[in-house]
């Protein structure tokens, strides 16, 4: 089940404080992604899957649904890129693939399991190693540090971007102005809202 | 080439490579002297009302190419990457526009570490005046820290971070203020007046936010100048006496030769460099590259108990000038103080990077985004030998390799960043803020190609002529001889307008 947005946030996105090109944006952003894996292997995007729920879980934020970050991110690294990489690591879609198999081979050996099929004990053990730089294989301990660092930032981006989340958390950010006119912000400054932001 | 009105046989008097914050101003300098002159820009022409606040839509004007980034401290580029289209990193620069402190020119005289600037801040400051009044700079007057410094317009109003900065520092006795922004808050010139949006980074919409793509770059156009978008230049010809005769470029798959009687180079620090090793021109004294610096961008953030929104409002409206040379400094050099409001994916990604958190309590950090509350530093950088861009074994755009960005701090740069640390946690926390953070950052691409009075240790003369190939120029952030503690753009464009000057005075003289 995907997350849908509060009513109030959809109405702030139907509103005209929002352009027609932004709520295409986020319209399009509100449906699952087609066609995953893209550039991830199938167990890859398992992998990740199982990853990402003890990265950045979302809990009961939307009851029982779920934003597929995974599949956001394996659409993301088909597109073309953000223009940089650390160095030290691969191509991202490579660093993905043997970041997450090294993590997976790590989990095999401690834990006697890949990392789908690990408790969330056991693989919240394995992410705390990650981070720590405790974990090689395919990649040594200091690249994974900075895969890890990636994996966030990618992570926290896909989420943030998505109306569900900027819905639950209140966030006005997208209503910088309308078409015909560009309103954007009056009421500036600390614990002021405009009278269309007092239901967010 | 399609829809390009010189022929490409046809020399141009100057043809410039960039549009950005160096490219723009020269160039429509040269188009009112009644030059004949082109600009490629590598990335489009965009249209300032379709932008859109959404982060990841916007990132289509960041430079998308990879580069691969190395060193102890690696830069992590992403959005606060260089710019990509007709306007250059001005398109999604924060606007800030402090003038460089004077005694930054001139920071090896003053401790022995460092360069000097080839000239002082009283040879830049007419130009930088020109610029502030031809784009629109809105500050208080009088401005603290220069009681002499003119304003075109008016502050915007403070967001809760500029509020929360002001009172820490009151506090704390230190002075600030509603600082330097470049932008109005009076319509004008077809441009509208700052609505407060706080999306400066995606690009503004109404045209307030004072950049090169809603100033030089239309005069320039209005005078003559051609400008084409989609050009990445990747080849530059010369002849038997080594004179530079034209550039080769891509557009659309197909190279093209544009003849040129005198070049300019504008591509930023980092493509600049990457443009001259691979062509292996104007690098007789081996310092093509080299040099490469980034401001010590350290940010502090916590959260209020009041709603803060922190997408809201002109993004950094206070400064504090005050760390230029603070008292207790172990370093040399000073730094910037400006508070931060951020848009939520940047944001985001500064929790992701900085806070080393995951789980549960990444989530719950990521839900307090509208009561983050943040400051960010601005401070120099001294060059180091192991700093620079090479090019890398990679092929890239055109068959260019891709540049390798070598970036470490040093002890300097260490010392100065857990100074800031130290202040900017003082700051929030007596402005009420809790739950502090802060992350070590860089920002900015400074140097790789340094502009002196010397051939041996420099690679462009002070007016940003090469050394070695009389019509080549450089007017970019590569020529800065130090980084300074100031945001950047206001100097590159009066360096750009001082260069035009100078090139039509020497045009014809060998
Ligand atoms: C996120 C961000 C925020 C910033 N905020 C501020 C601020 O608040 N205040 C401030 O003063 N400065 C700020 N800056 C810095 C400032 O924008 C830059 O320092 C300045 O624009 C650099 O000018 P430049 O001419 O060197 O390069 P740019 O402005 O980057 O222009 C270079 C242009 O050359 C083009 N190009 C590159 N290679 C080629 C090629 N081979 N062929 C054709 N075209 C090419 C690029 O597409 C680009 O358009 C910010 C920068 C960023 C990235
Ligand atoms: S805050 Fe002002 S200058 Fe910045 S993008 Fe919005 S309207 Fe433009």
């Amino acid at each position: 089940m995907i997350p849908e947005s509060p009513s109030t946030f959809r109405a702030l996105l139907e509103s005209d404080h929002v352009t027609a090109r932004t709520r295409a944006v986020m319209a399009a952003r509100a449906k699952p992604v087609s066609g995953a894996p893209r550039a991830l292997s199938a167990e890859g995007l398992e992998r990740l899957r199982a990853l990402l729920d003890g990265v950045l879980p979302q809990g009961d934020l939307f009851g029982d649904a779920r934003i597929d970050l995974a599949e956001r991110i394996d659409a993301r690294l088909a597109g073309p890129g953000d223009g940089w990489r650390f160095a030290i690591l691969p191509p991202d879609a490579i660093a993905y693939e043997q970041a997450l198999a090294t993590l997976d081979a790590a989990g095999r050996d401690s834990f006697g399991a890949g990392l789908p099929a690990l408790d969330a004990a056991a693989r919240d053990r394995l992410i705390a190693r990650l981070a720590e730089g405790t974990i090689s294989g395919l990649l040594d301990g200091a690249q994974m540090q900075r895969w890890f660092s990636d994996l966030r930032a990618d992570a926290v981006q896909e989420f943030m971007a998505h109306p569900a989340v900027q819905g639950a958390f209140g966030i006005s950010a997208v209503a910088t102005g309308g078409d015909r006119e560009i309103q954007g912000f009056e009421e500036i400054g600390a614990d002021r809202r405009e009278r269309w932001e007092a239901g967010l | 080439m399609k829809g390009a009105r010189h022929a490409l046989t046809d020399p141009v008097d100057v043809l410039v490579i960039g549009t950005g914050a160096g490219g723009a101003p020269v160039l429509a300098e040269l188009a009112r002297a009644g030059l004949k002159v082109v600009a490629l820009e590598a990335g489009p022409r965009f249209t300032a009302r379709d932008y859109t606040p959404d982060e990841i839509t916007a990132a289509t004007f960041y430079w998308r190419e990879e580069r691969l980034s190395a060193g102890e401290t690696p830069q992590a580029f992403g959005g606060n990457n260089s710019g990509f289209g007709v306007g250059g990193s001005m398109l999604h620069y924060g606007a800030f526009m402090p003038r460089i402190d004077a005694r930054d020119f001139h920071l090896f005289s003053e401790t022995g570490q460092g360069v000097d600037w080839p000239f002082g801040r009283d040879t830049l400051l007419p130009y930088m005046e020109r610029v502030e009044e031809e784009i629109g700079v809105s500050g208080p007057m009088p401005y603290p820290w220069e009681p002499t410094r003119r304003f075109t317009d008016a502050p915007p109003p403070r967001n809760a971070a500029a509020e929360a900065m002001l009172r820490g520092c009151a506090a704390l006795g230190i002075r600030a203020s509603d600082g330097p922004a470049a932008l109005i808050t009076r319509a004008r010139n077809g441009r509208g007046a700052c609505v407060n949006c706080g999306a400066c980074h995606q690009g503004c919409r109404n045209g307030a936010k004072s950049g090169v793509d809603n100033s030089f770059l239309r005069r320039a156009e209005q005078d003559g100048a051609e400008i084409r978008p989609g050009c990445f230049a990747h080849g530059i010809e010369t002849n038997a006496a080594g004179r530079v005769t034209g550039v080769v470029y891509r557009h659309e798959g197909v190279d093209y030769r544009q003849a040129c009687g005198t070049l300019i180079l504008a591509a930023g620090a980092v493509e600049t460099a990457r443009l001259l090793l691979h062509t292996g021109l104007a690098n007789r004294s081996g310092q093509v590259g080299r040099n490469y610096m980034a401001h010590v961008s350290t940010q502090v953030w916590g959260r209020l108990p009041e709603e803060t929104r922190p997408n809201k409002g002109y993004p950094s409206l206070a400064i504090t000038e005050e760390m230029m040379r603070p008292a207790d400094a172990d370093f040399v050099g000073g730094y910037l103080i400006q508070s931060l409001g951020m848009m939520p994916l940047t944001w985001a990604t500064n929790v992701a990077r900085g806070r080393g958190l995951w789980g549960p309590d990444l989530t719950r950090a990521l839900a307090g985004y509208n009561h983050a509350v943040g400051l960010g530093a601005h401070g120099d950088c001294l060059p180091h030998d192991g700093n620079r861009v090479t090019l890398s074994d990679e092929p890239g755009m055109a068959s260019v390799p891709k540049p390798l960005i070598s970036f470490s701090y040093g002890a300097n740069e260490r010392a100065m960043h857990a100074h800031a640390e130290r202040t900017l946690r003082a700051i929030l926390a007596a402005a009420g803020a809790e739950d502090i953070w802060a992350m070590p950052r860089d920002a900015h691409m400074i140097g790789t190609c340094r502009m002196g009075n010397d051939p041996e240790s420099s690679v462009v003369d002070p007016f940003g002529r090469s050394h070695d190939i009389e019509n080549l120029w450089i007017c970019d952030h590569s020529v800065f001889p130090s980084a300074t503690a100031a945001n950047p753009a206001l100097a590159i464009m009066a360096l750009s307008l001082r260069m035009a000057e100078n090139l039509t005075a020497r045009r014809g003289r060998p």
